[in-house]
């Protein structure tokens, strides 16, 4: 080859390679919306479903359906699928739409939109007939809708990578298995086990931790997929419709291709509760079981320990599956024992063996039989509850050792009330209590009373008639208010100044403890004073006594009259207080 | 002074118990065997003679509570264990078959009042008021003879008797306040048992009044008042009220007049 002639060659493989590249669109011309039932003839009582896919490279917008007045839709679901060919990404969101017919006629559902990248796209209508309740269905066999990728052809264009999750059973029993199967092909060549599977929740069931892997191949239309399936035992706990999120799995980068994530779609489940006329020992296992008994540790002697063992075997949920009560023995203490449980997959169902001990302690020798250990169940295959029995185990229990002669069997147990009455009546008394006034209403209970009282009061009355003649000052003291108001109360034939200055001067006299005659106005003022009266009413002690005085000693002038009786008992009233105080 | 307070507390007790005569005894032991030989109803009748006869004795109200009971007359024996429980609040076998009789009946009757309100009454009514009295005065005994003490005795007797006064004083308000409560409680008691089997509670003193509610046999409600043959009864709480023939509510509490001799 000529060298020089390279960069031509170059130039015009770029140019052919462009060729095809424009050409590309062009051959993906078809419509990316399309929209199909599944029967063209329905009745009343039945359903219609109606599915939309819509393809392209971008997010998908949501069709627009036309009205529809002779079906009501009950349901609306979406799905997504991402596709990955050669770099080029397709995404498919088909929608599923189930549609009640409420009208019998011949119908049609118009064009349906979708409006990608500017510019608008329809699908043709679809005749649907409804007949009457009763009638039968007609498919319209409709060929299948072909995935496209943007820029690939559709005879080239298959799905590179396809993900999807589905369980086995979409409506199974409260605590039935159920295998959630996450499932991802990829026509590109296996390239191992991806690491980056996130399962979902899972919420609303107990699931098991460890999920099994398998290594799938399939043909999907004309090309070969390799893959794997990921299966996760799951077991409803909740009874109703329960939706599983979706599962994801990041495919990683390589050399022709960019790493992404891929998701499945939910999956839902209606799950029945437990049919009613379950047996009394029912405690909520599931599945289909076996049961054993057997003496698994300890000598059969009294006062020594054995252990009874209960196997429960069979399929399902044996990890969460509740103990069964285990047999109580008259005589016997009892204690709860070590429980364990093996699990494993076989042919894809959770088996394995639950062992529940209790240890039994015999309280005397002789012959014993371990009654039969019931153990119910429902088997959600046969939809009916069973109950399983053990075997009766008979048992010779020895004299323990270095116990001679056997201790009398214990019998100690909770009193039980069998049935209730009143007490007895009670015997005769020794006598019989006569009715009456309680010991309150009695006369001597009241003198019981009103002794200590009247004994109070007269011990008051000596102790103060004591004290007064102990100190004839202080009486005089007393009763010089008293006397002093009865004189002004009553002035008799002296004139209301005199009567008020002998009133005054008597008052002053028992309270100093001395006459007042002959003592000077300073003498009186300094002894008022010292018993606690302040100057002001000194001064008008001195000013009572000296109108009072200058009425007597000029009888024609009498000036004060009542007004300084009036005086005087308020004087007096005031004395009185501020000396006491 | 003990003896003092002995002679009174003695002096106190009812002078009705001489009155008590030796058949009254064979009377009552008579009744038991009518019980023990299962004819409760001539046994029920026997009891009733004794307590008609002015005997206020616990033991008699809790067996004639017993033959009314084996009767199957639940209202009867309701009423003779509260009577009996008065006399002797602190007696086991009272309590537990007024419980038990109380757990037949049924109506149930619930009182809204204060917790406090309730645990208070419930402590009174733990005691009867002879021994609240006794406390009360034997209380009211030591105080005053302190006091008299304080007042005439020697000056050096102060350094003592003024702290035991004291003393004495607070246990006199206490034992003395919940005598006046207890003596209260009593005096505005008025609690009576629905001894018919199911009677109809109408709104006025006749048959012509509207039935408002339903009672019955050992239902515990409060007796208002009695208009001729009608009385008026309240329930616990007091929201429910009306009138009843009189002979099918008795009081727990009916006055008593000592046994003649």
């Amino acid at each position: 080859m000529n060298v020089r002639a390279l960069p031509t060659l170059m130039l015009a493989l770029a140019a052919l390679v462009s060729l095809l590249m424009l050409a590309s669109p062009a051959a993906a011309q078809d419509s990316p919306i399309s929209a199909e039932v599944d029967y063209t003839r329905v009745a009343l009582d039945e359903i219609l479903t109606l599915t939309v896919t819509v393809t392209g490279s971008t997010a998908m917008p949501e069709p627009n359906l036309p009205p529809i007045d002779w079906a009501e839709i009950i349901s609306w679901s979406q799905a997504h699928q991402i596709t990955n060919y050669n770099n080029a990404i397709a995404t498919k969101a088909i929608n599923h739409y189930r549609l009640q017919p409420t009208r019998i006629g011949s119908h049609a559902i118009g064009p349906i939109s979708v409006e990608i990248g500017g510019q608008t796209y329809e699908t043709e209508p679809i005749e649907v007939e409804v007949t009457r309740a009763g009638t039968g269905r007609v498919s319209p066999r409709p060929a299948p809708t072909p995935f496209v990728i943007p820029g690939l052809s559709p005879a080239d264009v298959q799905d590179a990578f396809i993900v999807s999750a589905e369980v086995d059973n979409p409506s199974p029993y409260v605590g039935q298995q159920v295998t959630y199967t996450f499932s991802f092909l990829s026509a590109l060549g296996f390239f191992g086990r991806p690491q980056g599977y996130e399962p979902p929740a899972f919420t609303g069931f107990w699931h098991r931790e460890d999920p099994f892997w398998r290594d799938t191949r399939d043909i999907v239309g004309t090309r070969r997929y390799r893959g794997m399936e990921v299966n996760t035992l799951i077991f409803p706990a909740v009874e109703g419709a329960v939706t599983i999120e979706p599962s994801s799995i990041s495919v990683p980068p390589s050399v022709f291709r960019r790493g992404r994530t891929l998701e499945t779609n939910p999956v839902e489940l209606e799950v029945r509760p437990l049919p009613d006329g379950g047996p009394d020992d029912f405690r909520g296992a599931v599945g289909d079981y076996r049961v054993a008994a057997r003496i698994t540790s300890g000598a059969a002697a009294a006062n020594e320990p054995l252990a009874l063992s209960l196997d429960i075997a069979g399929m399902g949920n044996l990890e969460t599956l509740p103990d069964p009560e285990m047999p109580e023995i008259p005589g016997w203490r009892s204690f709860d024992g070590e429980s364990s449980v093996h699990t494993q997959i076989t042919d894809g169902n959770l088996t394995g063996r639950r062992t529940v001990e209790r240890v039994y302690v015999p309280s005397a020798p002789g012959e014993f039989t371990i009654p039969a250990i019931p153990f119910s169940f429902f088997d959600p295959f046969a939809e009916e509850y069973q109950t399983v029995l053990t075997e009766p185990i008979p048992l010779t229990v020895a004299p323990s050792s270095g116990q001679e002669a056997a201790l009398p069997p214990s019998d100690r147990d909770e009193v039980e009330r069998l049935g209730a009455d009143i007490r007895h009546i009670k015997p005769v008394p020794e006598e019989l209590r006569p009715a009456g006034q309680p010991i309150t209403g009695g006369i001597a209970y009241r003198l019981g009373w009103a002794a200590p009282l009247a004994a109070i009061a007269v011990a008051a009355g000596l102790k103060l008639y004591g004290r007064r003649q102990r100190d004839p000052v202080e009486a005089r003291r007393r009763a010089a208010y008293r006397n002093a108001m009865r004189a002004i109360e009553s002035p008799g034939s002296a004139g209301p100044a005199d009567a008020a200055g002998a009133a005054l001067s008597a008052y002053l006299g028992d309270v100093l403890g001395q006459g007042i005659a002959g003592m000077t106005q300073a003498a009186l003022a300094e002894a008022l004073s010292g018993h606690g009266a302040g100057e002001v009413l000194a001064g008008r002690v001195l000013d009572a006594l000296s109108l009072s005085e200058g009425a007597r000693f000029a009888p024609g002038i009498d000036p004060a009259g009542d007004s300084l009786l009036e005086e005087v008992r308020q004087l007096i009233a005031d004395l009185e207080r501020e000396i006491n105080s | 002074m003990g003896a003092l307070i002995a002679a009174i507390l003695l002096a106190a007790l009812p002078l009705a118990a001489a009155a008590q005569g030796p058949g009254d005894l064979e009377a009552m032991a008579a009744s038991n065997a009518l019980y023990e030989d299962g004819r409760y109803e001539q046994a029920a009748r026997s009891y009733q003679q004794l307590a008609d006869k002015g005997y206020d004795d616990p033991a008699l109200y809790y067996n004639l509570g017993n033959a009314y009971f084996k009767q199957g007359d639940l209202g009867r024996a309701i009423l003779n264990y509260l009577r009996a429980e008065r006399i002797a609040p602190r007696d086991g076998d009272v309590k537990a078959n007024l419980d038990f009789a109380r757990s037949q009946t049924l109506d149930v009757l619930e009182s809204n009042e204060a917790p406090f309100v309730r645990f208070a009454t419930g402590l009174l009514l733990r005691v009867t008021i002879g021994e609240l009295g006794a406390v009360a005065l034997a209380l009211w005994l030591l105080f005053s003879a302190c006091l008299l003490l304080a007042m005439i005795g020697p000056r050096h007797w102060l350094a003592w008797a003024r702290p035991v006064t004291l003393a004495a004083a607070v246990l006199l308000m206490l034992g003395g306040g919940a005598l006046a409560g207890r003596l209260y409680f009593d005096s505005a008691s008025n609690e009576a048992v629905i001894v018919a089997e199911e009677v109809d509670v109408v709104s006025g003193p006749g048959s012509r009044y509207t039935p408002e509610f339903t009672l019955h046999a050992g239902a515990e409600t409060g007796l208002m008042e009695r208009r001729g043959a009608w009385a008026r009864i309240a329930l616990p709480g007091g929201s429910l009220q009306g009138w009843v023939p009189a002979a099918d509510v008795e009081e727990v509490e009916a006055p008593r007049a000592a046994p003649s001799p």
